[in-house]
């Protein structure tokens, strides 16, 4: 019963977010302010700034891959170093040379 | 980015190692408790850094986790210090520093002079110092009212002086006296004019007042030769007697020459000897002594002064340069002619002095003789000159 309630409510969830999405995109508003989703700046191939990221997954000097929602995003390159983190974001630095999402 | 790193190193941090699976988790959890964490890398191990107060915490995350953490390195301002808490050696020179700087802060280092227009500062730097103003004393010891006094005294040219102490630095501001402005048309002071000196009167050029002699009159020293006063029908007039009294006057000189005499003659050779005044210590930085005259040579002394500067402020180091000059004395016996010569220069030298810009000499007769060992030159000279002298009459306003 509960297992079913949980699900019910993920869905809920799952839904709402895309409406949020929906509505961010008919607005033409930032879907990273409207409905929280995961926000990259990339500076060339040697940095990157994820904001409303859920924590690191894997962490090796050729791949991180993070959290975002509720896909991982997976950066891959050489001598890669989180340069900072904290509670939601975080940057990268290093050579990257591929950004990769997961589902 | 540089300003957070200095940030980083005042406040200290610590480079510390992860061990064991879960670092990532651990990681995760230190972001997630508000645990700032920077410049986590991989390389033969995992490194992570926080700030030093934030490491302790990280133990009971680490144990939650799994994994081991250990300290690497330690950086930053805080643990340098820490360093350094058992250094007897570094306290004794902190207390020390701070003695020479309380002792150091109740002495007079730097002398400025301002205000001085025609007064050359290095000379009422030197007066300062012989009237009790020097670098290096203490300033309790300072008398500021006495030294204003002296200097004052010192240098009549001085209209105002105040001395102003500053920390260590203490100010010589000096005004100086300004001529009194020509009050010929402003001041109507009635005034007569007198003869300066006897004479025989050639030419007269009267513009104010009453004549009361005439071309052709001899005249003594302190007679009247133009009144102030116009005396006409019903009322005198009183003025400023104003005119050119040209007279022939005689001036007559009597100069003596020895005939023997001492000559000097540079030698070339100078002595320099110098001394360096530092903090108001003297320091001799020549092995020179001084020279002292004899019969055959005297010396010259001419003293140099240098101070180090920082822009326009005198620091309390000085260098103090006598050159001595050598000059080789020898007797000389001047003949007569030599001798005539140099009484004649001084008579042209003596009658330029005394000839003012209207004066011209008429003529001049001289006579010399040699008496005990010397040549004595007698001058009498005729000039025409103004002898006009102004003479207040003091009169009581009705």
């Amino acid at each position: 019963m509960r297992k079913a309630q949980g699900e019910q409510e993920k869905q809920k969830e799952k839904g709402g977010m895309r409406g949020l999405a929906k509505i961010a995109n008919v607005l033409q508003l930032p879907a990273a302010v409207v409905a929280g989703v995961a926000h990259m700046q990339v500076n060339g191939n040697h940095e990157a700034v994820l904001e409303g990221c859920g924590g690191i997954v894997e962490y090796t000097d050729e791949t991180v891959r993070v959290k975002t929602g509720k896909c991982i995003t997976k950066f891959s390159g050489k001598n890669l170093e989180i340069k900072c983190i904290q509670i939601d974001s975080l940057m990268i630095q290093g050579f990257i040379t591929a950004i990769e999402f997961q589902f | 980015m540089f300003v957070l790193t200095m940030i980083r190193w005042f406040v200290g941090y610590v480079i510390f190692t992860v061990e064991g699976n879960g670092q990532e988790r651990f990681v995760n959890l230190c972001a997630r408790f508000g645990f700032t964490v920077w410049n986590i890398r991989r390389k033969e191990r995992f490194f992570v850094c926080v700030s030093r107060t934030k490491y302790k915490m990280m133990k009971n995350l680490a144990k939650q986790t799994g994994v081991k953490i250990r300290v690497y390195k330690k950086r930053g301002l805080p643990f340098v210090l820490h360093k350094f808490r058992n250094w007897k050696s570094m306290l004794a020179g902190l207390a020390v520093f701070a003695a020479l700087l309380c002792f150091l802060s109740t002495r007079v280092w730097s002398i400025q002079v301002q205000g001085n227009q025609t007064l050359h500062t290095e000379l009422l730097l030197l007066t300062a110092e012989e009237v009790g103003l020097k670098e290096g004393m203490a300033k309790s010891k300072l008398d500021i009212l006495s030294v204003q006094n002296r200097l004052m005294t010192a240098y009549p040219e001085i209209a105002w002086i105040s001395l102003n102490t500053r920390g260590s630095a203490v100010t010589v501001m000096i005004g100086e006296k300004e001529d009194k402005p020509d009050i010929w048309n402003s001041d109507k002071k009635v005034m007569n004019l007198k003869a300066a000196r006897d004479g025989q009167i050639v030419r007269m050029e009267v513009t104010h007042g009453t004549p009361q002699v005439k071309v052709g009159d001899g005249v003594a020293q302190g007679q009247l030769l133009v009144s102030g006063i116009t005396e006409t029908k019903y009322d005198n007039l009183f003025t400023r007697a104003t005119a050119k009294i040209i007279a022939r006057t005689k001036h007559t000189y009597e100069i003596k020459i020895p005939l023997e005499q001492e000559e000097k003659t540079p030698t070339g050779s100078v002595i320099y000897r110098r001394a360096l005044r530092l903090f108001g210590v003297t320091v001799p930085i020549t092995f020179e002594t001084e020279p002292e005259n004899s019969d055959s040579f005297v010396y010259e002394k001419d003293l140099s002064v240098y101070r180090a500067k920082a822009g326009s402020t005198n620091l309390p180091a000085t260098v103090y340069q006598e050159a001595w000059t050598e000059y080789a004395v020898s007797r000389v016996r001047l003949t007569e002619e030599q001798a005539l010569q140099k009484a004649e220069e001084e008579l042209e030298k003596q009658q330029k002095e005394a000839l003012g810009q209207e004066a011209q000499i008429i003529s001049t007769d001289i006579r010399h003789t040699i008496e005990n060992g010397q040549l004595i030159l007698r001058a009498v000279s005729v000039w025409e000159e103004n002898i006009a002298q102004e003479s207040e009459i003091y009169v009581e306003e009705p």
